[in-house]
């Protein structure tokens, strides 16, 4: 006997819900992913459930994708050298451009099922930053415009044609102007889209370095990481220093570029290995690693001082020509 | 019969007791054995409920590795599977609002493309019951996917729920009367 008079469609609904409950992605790829973020069962660092004090929770977790990857580095890194290591920067170009329908820029990771702005790497044309309405421009040579707001309200993208690519490569069009967005006066036959689309970012840098330790080799930061994160690390697209000074010397930072699906990997491994986020607020984007093999033992005042040499990193998004989002609004 | 069946459960019970125990002292095998029997269930659970594959990847991944984080934490390991099935609705909710904050519109273009009456009124019947459930809440929606999609009694969605089951009866009446009205809303 029924407990109700409910006119549903109960095969109806259990086929709905069976077709909703198909995915891609297997139970397997899930727990491997799982895993993956808590540490290997080879890891040889020990790790043990600790009692919170700093990063217990998942909402630190969740709070700390958003922070890892804030869009503000600060001007650290301004006006800095890369020197490349490893390998060159894959330079694929997709053969279509997908219409991305995410007409609200964000801050930190994009949503999962964001598609990147093609192609991944591009050509810079012109730049420019400085106080206007909008804060920094890059115009790239396959046409995309990609400008900030500011830094809190994250990147977006515009698509311009040849002839208005041509015009900003001549001069015939500056970017500077007191306009809502940059180019807002050129022509219609200037712009293949005008439409304002977040800018969904391929790739992320994740730079480390001791904290106040201009002696210290920044890469000897690593061995302050779990496994894992080294493992992403030692796969990245890209592995450099980026030299505040230009004289290559240590004091600088250790620089990885990292897949979208990786810089997401490491925004979740850290937190579960101990890693304290600093900042009190989404919009920061500092993110400290304070002795990960202790951190019951960390020793952080309350009101967040970081001991000198404490290993230190920050994520951010990268432009299509390499640089740090950060680094851009650290200009 | 009933008698090897209550064997088996109790060494189930056992071993996952066992299993928790060893995770809780931060053992990722122990962990992974947990897990993995329980993986299946909670992704198909996410994707029913949100209906988007990579938020429901991602629900999954998140209540897993909270678990693995909060573990140590948890009080009552008999109310393992409860916890982990609250974990998983919390984070279904936090996808969710995620999504409500997007200005994403997608369109199915299956729906789009009919070809018949009948197969018109089959895909508007299905439409709506869909656009329905879609108006109810994560908790309503789970308890309506623990029923209808995992078929399971009501002693057991209690069990999953952490409620006795007098209560698990009474939510699964609601949630189908909350579809049903917003069935009607929809048509």
């Amino acid at each position: 006997m029924s407990t109700s008079q409910a006119p549903l469609n109960e095969a109806l609904l259990r086929d709905v819900l069976r077709v909703r409950a198909e995915g891609d992605r297997s139970t397997g790829e899930l727990i491997d992913d799982v895993l993956f973020v808590v540490g290997s069962s080879s890891q040889t660092r020990g790790w043990q459930p600790r009692p919170v004090t700093i990063s217990q929770s998942i909402l630190v977790a969740s709070a700390a994708m958003l922070l890892l990857l804030g869009a503000l580095i600060g001007s650290l890194l301004v006006g800095a050298q890369v020197r490349r290591e490893t390998q060159p920067i894959p330079t694929a170009v997709p053969a279509h451009v997908p219409v991305q329908p995410i007409l609200r820029p964000f801050v930190g990771l994009p949503p999962v099922d964001a598609e990147p702005s093609t192609p991944e790497t591009g050509e810079l044309v012109k730049s420019s930053s400085g106080i206007h309405p909008w804060y920094s421009a890059n115009v790239y040579a396959d046409g995309r415009i990609i400008w900030s707001g500011d830094s809190d309200t994250g990147w977006v993208e515009q698509r311009l044609s040849p002839e208005g690519v041509d015009l900003v490569r001549s001069g015939a069009a500056s970017l500077d102007g007191q306009y809502v967005a940059p180019l807002a006066t050129l022509p219609d036959s200037a712009w293949l889209d005008r439409t304002v689309r977040a800018y969904v970012p391929a790739r992320f840098s994740a730079c480390y370095w001791f904290l106040d330790d201009y002696d210290a080799d920044p890469a000897d930061a690593l061995d302050a990481f779990p496994e894992n994160a080294k493992e992403l690390f030692a796969n990245a697209l890209r592995t450099y220093y980026i030299r505040s000074d230009g004289e290559g010397t240590p004091g600088d930072v250790h620089c990885h570029d990292l897949s979208t699906k990786d810089a997401r990997r490491l925004a979740a491994i850290l937190p579960v290995a101990g890693a304290l986020v600093l900042g009190e607020n989404f919009n920061s984007s500092d993110f400290a690693i304070v002795g990960l093999d202790q951190i019951g033992e960390a020793t952080v005042s309350e009101d967040y001082t970081i001991p000198k040499g404490t290993p230190y990193l920050y994520v951010s998004p990268l432009l299509p020509h390499g640089e740090s989002i950060g680094a851009g609004l650290g200009g | 019969m009933t008698s090897d069946v209550s064997a088996v459960g109790r060494a189930s019970t056992l071993s996952a007791h066992a299993l928790i125990a060893a995770a809780r002292a931060g053992d990722r095998n122990a962990f992974a054995l947990l897990v993995e029997p329980r993986a299946g269930h909670l992704l198909a659970t996410a994707r029913a409920i949100l209906g988007n594959e990579a938020d429901a990847y991602e629900a999954a991944q998140e209540a897993l590795i909270a678990a693995w984080i909060q573990l140590p934490r948890l009080r009552d390991i008999d109310r393992f599977d409860a916890w982990l099935n609250r974990t998983l609705v919390n984070r279904c909710r936090d996808a969710l609002r995620r999504r409500k904050r997007m200005t994403v519109r997608e369109i199915d273009i299956e729906t789009a493309t009919l070809t018949t009456a009948d197969d018109a009124d089959a895909q508007a019947e299905r439409a709506a019951l869909l656009a329905a459930f879609e108006r109810l809440s994560v908790d309503e929606r789970h308890i309506l996917v623990l029923h209808h999609l995992h078929d399971l009694p009501l002693a057991q969605i209690a069990a999953q729920l952490g409620v006795p089951v007098g209560t698990a009866k009474s939510r699964l009446w609601t949630a189908r009367r909350a579809l049903e009205r917003a069935l009607e809303a929809e048509s």
